[in-house]
């Protein structure tokens, strides 16, 4: 799961990206509205965490930019503007949720959660498929009613194939929703962690369609 | 002080109690004019009808009771021929036969008498009346025409009283108005529905409540923008704290640790400055202001920020030729210069260089803070004054308060804040211009 975060302050920029990897996210960090634009053009997130104060582009320009281009990131607005009508002026400008400043980071990963979820079409915060239940928020995995040790990287991997069973997944697309640009990526890895599931959960629980990617077959 | 309506019942009353006065004085005068001929006419009139009489039909009745011999007029008949008093009215001694024609004065008995004396036939005649009789007869028909009038004063009172309440009725308007009024609402009055003489006061009122709304509305909106700058390091803040509670590893919490220092720091700071502003902002105009030399004040300064220049490396020059001594607050100039120096020191990269300066000549002094950082564009150089600007592109944390403060206490001072590039270091180049120093 990649995370497209937009702060131009250094110090909560740098709190929420620790806060994020802890949480397994990987995070792309970005203090620039211009910026911000040309990167979701050419890269795909899976949620945005956007300041509204940021120099160059205001935040809901951004906002606006994006939902013109057609992007229908989710997107969660941070700002310290808290009034009723800035919060309807945001929520009207395409964000997906609102946290006002200063908020808990517990509850923005809720929230982060929540317009994820929303966005793929799962009613529960938990997936399921197969006998595995993987609960994204306590970061637990069952299999087979049997609680699983996971890797972080394992667990995310394990959680972006779960979100869309069946649907296939290229090495590229998922070493980019692993890594933020700051981490360092080795150039087999995703194979590595494809392997190390297979082995906890049996080699057909993850699909290799030669020279593609990876899938969670459906039955 | 006495009130208004006072002021003018005891003034009204005053002036219609001097009017009635002199219009006494002068009625009284007229009346007795009118009595004086009144009396000279009866006076005349009797001695001219005694004397038509013939000497034989005088019954001579000396004895004759006199009721009132205060006004009583006295005849004296004499013979014309020998001047040998004929017949006389009443006893009266000493009215002369040398009595001259016509009308005279004369004391008799202790009293002033006028007398009318005329030769009627063989006989002359004189007719005496006491003068005082017509004196208090003229007070009395003077005093009887005026009573009615002073009767009157405590009506006159009552209606000034009443007069002046309605004279005064719009300033009890505008009392009223006011005090409905809320401490918000510092709409100026209609001065249009007022009357001439209270509009002058209302204006001046107006223009008081004028001032003060724009000096509520600043704070006002200080106060929001303090709340709102406070709100991103709180923030960052409450993020570091939780990221260092969730760190594990003993060199995770160490990082975590070194952040949260940072945050308290920065918010600190923040407080501290909105600490300085709304004091600066509270300081009147020349409030204890003391000679004070630059020279000491640059140098303090200096010495506190070496440290932070030497563990960037910069290479740091101060040139002081001499004192400048200028009139001011030295802790407030210390912040001012230190906002300056603290700003070059923080924005120049590693190994660069900060120059320092002092110089005061005929016209004033000059600190002039120059460095080979990036300098700020032309375009910015009047909106870094203001309060919680930010230039992008930043990397140096900061509240956005410095230069706002800075320019604050060089406006208390009569000074002005040049910004300009550096032409020996590339740089930015701070001035400092005071226009009133003297060299020592």
């Amino acid at each position: 799961m990649k995370i497209l975060l937009v702060e131009d302050d250094r110090m909560i920029g740098w709190g929420l990206r620790r806060g994020l990897l802890d949480e397994g996210f990987a995070v792309d960090w970005l203090d620039d509205g211009d910026a911000a634009v040309v990167v979701c053009s050419e890269h795909s997130y899976d949620a945005a965490i956007l300041d509204l104060g940021l120099p160059n582009r205001d935040g809901l320009k951004v906002l606006a930019e994006l939902r013109h281009q057609g992007n229908t990131l989710p997107i969660v607005v941070l700002t310290a503007r808290e009034t009723v009508a800035d919060r309807i002026k945001g929520l009207n400008a395409g964000a997906d949720d609102y946290i006002c400043k200063p908020f808990d980071f517990d509850e923005l990963v809720a929230r982060i959660r929540a317009v994820m979820r929303r966005r793929a079409g799962l009613a529960s915060a938990v997936l399921e498929y197969r006998e595995v239940s993987l609960n994204p928020t306590t970061r637990r995995v069952a299999y087979k009613g049997q609680s699983l040790g996971l890797s972080a990287k394992e667990f995310s991997l394990l959680e972006i194939l779960l979100q869309r069973p069946g649907v296939l997944l290229t090495r590229n697309q998922l070493r980019d929703k692993l890594y933020g640009w700051n981490d360092e990526v080795g150039s087999n890895t995703v194979e590595v962690f494809i392997h190390s599931l297979r082995r906890k959960l049996g080699h057909d629980y993850i699909e290799n369609v030669r020279n593609v990617g990876y899938r969670v077959p459906l039955p | 002080m006495r009130s208004i309506r006072a002021r003018l019942l005891i003034g009204l009353l005053a002036s219609v109690l001097a009017v009635q006065l002199i219009m006494y004085l002068l009625t009284y005068a007229r009346i007795e004019d009118e009595i004086d001929d009144l009396f000279d006419g009866e006076l005349e009139r009797s001695a001219l009808s005694a004397g038509s009489l013939a000497p034989q039909t005088f019954i001579p009745t000396p004895t004759r009771k006199v009721e009132n011999p205060q006004e009583e007029m006295v005849v004296s008949v004499f013979h014309a021929s020998d001047g040998v008093p004929a017949y006389q009215t009443h006893p009266l001694n000493g009215i002369p036969r040398s009595t001259p024609t016509g009308f005279s004065k004369r004391i008799l008995d202790g009293r002033e008498w006028r007398l009318f004396g005329s030769a009627v036939g063989s006989q002359f005649v004189v007719a005496a009346q006491p003068a005082d009789v017509r004196d208090r007869a003229a007070r009395r028909i003077t005093l009887r025409s005026l009573w009615p009038s002073l009767g009157a004063l405590p009506l006159a009172a009552l209606m000034i009283w009443i007069a002046v309440a309605y004279g005064l009725q719009p300033l009890v308007k505008i009392t009223q108005d006011l005090r409905k009024r809320s401490h918000r609402d510092l709409l100026p009055l209609d001065v249009s529905r007022l009357p001439p003489d209270i509009a002058p006061l209302a204006e001046a009122l107006n223009d008081l409540m004028g001032r003060l709304a724009g000096i509520i509305a600043t704070q006002r909106t200080f106060i929001a923008d303090a709340a709102h700058e406070l709100l991103t390091p709180l923030t960052a803040l409450r993020l570091q704290a939780q990221m260092l509670a969730r760190s594990k590893t003993p060199s995770r919490q160490q990082e975590a640790m070194a952040e949260l220092q940072g945050g308290v720091s920065r918010t600190l700071q923040l407080a501290r400055q909105l600490l300085t502003l709304a004091r600066h902002d509270a300081d009147g105009e020349g409030a204890d202001q003391t000679p004070v030399d630059l020279a000491t004040v640059v140098q303090r300064v200096m010495s506190i920020h070496l440290p932070l220049a030497a563990e960037k490396a910069l290479q740091t020059e101060v040139g002081i030729q001499e004192s400048a001594i200028v009139l001011g607050n030295e802790e407030a100039l210390s912040i001012l210069v230190s906002n300056l120096i603290d700003n070059s020191i923080k924005y120049t990269e590693r190994d660069g260089r900060v120059l320092i300066s002092l110089r005061a000549g005929s016209t004033g002094a000059e600190v002039k803070i120059e460095d080979s950082g990036p300098g700020i564009p032309v375009e910015e150089r009047e909106r870094v004054f203001d309060r919680f600007y930010r230039r992008r592109d930043t990397v140096v944390t900061g509240s956005g308060l410095g230069l706002a403060i800075a320019k604050e206490i060089a406006i208390r001072h009569g000074a002005s804040i040049v910004l300009e590039s550096s032409g020996a270091l590339g740089g930015l180049s701070a001035r400092i211009l005071f226009h009133t120093a003297t060299a020592a």
